[in-house]
């Protein structure tokens, strides 16, 4: 799953500065070393996004369960949560 | 840590000092030397300032905890602590873009970032007030400077034109907002909305269902005079409406947002919506919960108004100004609508449907301070809808953005736009309000058409000559192209917007639902 | 008794000081006339022990109303006229007006201030013996004070937030930082030079 996140954002990361580019209205590849940086920073993006999505889930459930709720629907497909009882 | 628990205000204090400390070091630069023009670096020391603000707000981890510090006055939770990033984030956006607007302008004045700061300090005590003493002086706060704002441009009567109406109006609901709570502090002897919570807890709802209706007057002389407080309530609201620019109170906004300069109505339109309706959420849904019943009514037809007017206002407009306003206008319907159902998923895909307005309205008007026209008169600053001709020729991208944007606020499917607006219709229809739902969606459906002539505009019209536009800056066009990216992203995984929301109603409510 | 000698001195001023407010012809003089009745009519509310609204009395009708009325005069430029003949006009609609008032000031007061206050021997006695406050005295200001720098200690930072923004707004709302004017070339000033408009003898 991180793999997956990782791999989009560093995508859409090089995608942005092509957009960028584009909206100047410049060459798609000028300053290759933004295109770089954006990959690496897309990558890192994409991995903080998935942690916070289940730093998220786990949070709620535990709200949830202080509310006497069982966990949201579908926790366990979605991210490996077990019930801390 | 809990016994100096007052420190957790620290952010807004920084704040507060390093606004002061800035005025002073503008103040001494600019006397000194003649003619030195330090806009821009206390723009980026404003931005630095801010960044500053939101580290220590994260740093805070204040979480779940439901602080009450300063005598019960600010509250700190979950609701207060994330609207608070969120709103700095975005106006650190704005502050970028709005740089090289002011620049062009030329707005010189280094006060009007610190003017900025001002509301922005007076909007993070907005999201954090408990009381209605605080509630009011920051909201005080907020709007003189946005009075302020409004009437920056000197050389233009437009600006001062629009700055003195939006001070007459703004005093007049402020003053409002005072006599509705000087009537609650008169019935309830308390202006903290945490006793005020705790006093009408049971009033209303409780006794109906233990005593029955027909004994109801009873309890009704003996505690409470419900018809007083709810006589109160409507003053509040219909003040904080003044603020949001609701329909029966939404004229004001027009020619204000026209007659400002772009860089501040870019500022009222996007920022400040979302501390005022945490402000009704604590008001009206936190302490006034049981009187539901009764104010349901009136947003449900506040929200209606608004969203016909919004929706039917927007056909004539020639300027773009005064028609992102009217959208603005149809937003806040669509929002007020989520949040009469008083519904757990009321609050939720109103809360999403804020948080997605900002990012809209963010990108939407950084898109209109980026198109500055190559005119000999540059100093024009209100588009005519004729200025976006053959936009799609001159620039391409910036056409495909803009129309994304507009077909994303108009909610069409494959932007983000579609995923909230459809939310807050399933939640009126899960709280059985068939008909606002009809009729908000048939409004809807009404407003998509002016969002469409843009595009029409834009792209398919039939003239010779397009407009000429300066070329734009690499720093803010990232930017643009981030935000037009999420507004495409966030359909395909809305999931943590989603339960960002879930988590701030979770820990909102008290009851179980 | 010095308080009663007070009290009639200030209620003298002011009684004179309303009276030279209507009556003086210079429309400042009567402004500051009124400015000083209503200093007077704070002293006398200071006289009864309310410190709080005898203060608040001089800084909103002082500082503000006063003021504002002040600032009106002075830029409209009234010219003092001879007012007596029109004041001889508006005589018997006015003094008609000034009975009414009298007369529901009439009715009002005994029905009202009768029982009201129980310390009330006679009319100026207000000097009762207060146990309560000599054995525990705080001032209004005092305790006013006191809530305000301990428990709304953020609610008073705001309103002096607030202040400071009032102060900064209108400076740089007025303020037109003076610039030379650049040397550039006026198209069109130029070419509507003819010989005839700038020879002048």
């Amino acid at each position: 799953m991180g793999l997956t996140a990782m791999l989009v954002g560093s995508i859409s990361g090089t995608g942005l500065q092509m957009m960028n580019n584009a909206l100047q209205k410049v060459p798609l590849s000028r300053r290759p070393w933004l295109h770089v940086g954006y990959f690496f920073l897309g990558g890192y993006i994409g991995q903080r996004w998935v942690k916070l999505e289940k730093e998220l889930v786990i949070d709620i459930n535990e709200i949830r369960a202080d509310k006497g709720l069982p966990p949201m629907i579908a926790t366990n497909a979605w991210i490996k949560y077990e019930n801390p009882e | 840590m809990l016994i100096f628990k007052e420190i957790q205000l620290l952010p807004e204090i920084f704040l507060g000092i390093s606004i002061i400390y800035l005025i002073i070091h503008g103040t001494f630069i600019s006397v000194n030397n003649k003619y030195l023009l330090i806009q821009n670096s206390i723009l980026y020391l404003s931005i630095l300032i801010i960044a500053m603000f939101c580290f220590l707000l994260l740093n805070n981890s204040i979480e779940y905890n439901n602080f009450q510090i300063f005598n019960n006055t600010i509250i700190l939770d979950y609701l207060s602590f994330s609207s608070k990033a969120w709103i700095a984030l975005i106006s650190i956006f704005c502050f970028l873009m709005v740089q090289r607007y002011l620049a062009v302008q030329k707005i010189n004045y280094f006060e009007y970032s610190v003017l900025i700061l001002f509301a922005l300090l007076g909007i993070f005590f907005i999201c954090s007030s408990n009381d209605l003493i605080t509630a009011y002086l920051s909201i005080e706060l907020q709007s003189l400077s946005f009075y302020i704002m409004a009437a920056m441009k000197k050389d233009s009567a437009f600006s001062a034109d629009a700055g003195l109406k939006y001070f007459i109006l703004g005093a007049f609901s402020s003053s409002l907002f005072l006599f509705g709570s000087s009537i609650l502090y008169g019935v309830s002897g308390t202006t903290n909305f945490e006793d005020l919570k705790n006093l009408f807890f049971l009033t209303y709802l409780e006794y109906e269902s233990i005593y029955g209706v027909d004994n109801y007057s009873f309890v009704k002389h003996v505690f409470i005079d419900g018809g007083l407080i709810q006589f109160a309530l409507v003053f509040i609201f219909v003040s904080l409406l003044f603020k949001l620019a609701v329909a029966p109170f939404h004229l004001w906004s027009l020619d204000i947002y026209e007659g400002s300069p772009s860089s501040s109505t870019f500022f009222f339109a996007v920022v400040p919506k979302l501390a005022i309706f945490i402000l009704i959420i604590r008001i009206f849904y936190s302490s006034f919960f049981e009187y539901s019943i009764k104010w349901r009514y009136y947003i449900v037809v506040v929200a209606m108004l608004t969203v016909i007017v919004g929706s039917f206002g927007g056909l004539e407009q020639k300027k773009l100004k005064s028609l992102l306003a009217y959208s603005s206008i149809s937003h806040m319907g669509y929002t007020l609508i989520a949040f009469s159902t008083g519904t757990f998923e009321g609050m939720q895909s109103m809360l999403c449907y804020l948080f997605l307005y900002m990012i809209a309205g963010l990108c939407i008007w950084s898109i209109f301070l980026l198109l500055q026209l190559k005119y000999k008169y540059s100093k024009k600053q209100n588009k005519d809808l004729t200025d976006l001709n053959l936009l799609s020729k001159s620039n391409n991208i910036l056409a495909l953005f803009f129309s994304t944007v507009l077909l994303s606020i108009a909610g069409l499917p494959p932007m983000v736009g579609f995923l909230v607006k459809i939310g807050i219709f399933l939640v009126s229809i899960e709280a059985s309000m068939y008909f606002v739902a009809i009729l908000s969606i048939l409004c809807s459906v009404i407003s998509t058409f002016y969002y469409i002539r843009i595009v029409k505009i834009m792209y398919f019209e039939n003239s010779v000559a397009g407009k000429l536009y300066y070329p734009i800056q690499s720093n803010i066009s990232i930017l643009v192209v981030c935000l037009f990216y999420f507004l495409l992203f966030l359909f395909v995984n809305p999931t943590l917007i989603y339960l960002f929301s879930y988590k701030i109603t979770l820990l909102l409510t008290m009851t179980v639902v | 008794m010095i308080v009663n000698l007070f009290f009639y001195f200030f209620s003298f001023i002011l009684i004179v000081s309303a009276l030279m407010t209507i009556l003086s012809q210079n429309s400042i003089y009567s402004v500051l006339f009124l400015v000083l009745s209503f200093v007077s009519s704070s002293s006398i509310l200071f006289l009864l022990e309310c410190e709080y609204i005898s203060l608040i009395f001089i800084i909103i009708y002082v500082g503000a109303i006063a003021v504002l009325f002040l600032f009106v005069v002075m830029m409209l430029d009234v010219k003092t006229v001879y007012l007596a003949k029109d004041s001889l006009k508006y005589f018997p609609f006015g003094s008609f007006i000034g009975i009414v008032f009298l007369i529901e000031i009439a009715l009002i007061i005994p029905t009202t201030f009768e029982s009201a206050n129980p310390y009330n021997v006679s009319f100026l006695w207000n000097c009762y013996f207060d146990w309560f406050n000599k054995l525990d005295y705080f001032t209004e200001v005092m305790s006013i004070g006191h809530l305000l720098y301990t428990d709304y200690i953020i609610q008073f930072l705001l309103s002096g937030n607030i202040l400071l923004l009032a102060t900064v707004g209108p400076v740089t709302l007025v303020l037109i930082r003076s610039t030379k004017p650049t040397k550039t070339q006026v198209t069109f000033k130029q070419l509507s030079r003819t010989y005839s408009s700038v020879l002048h003898i």
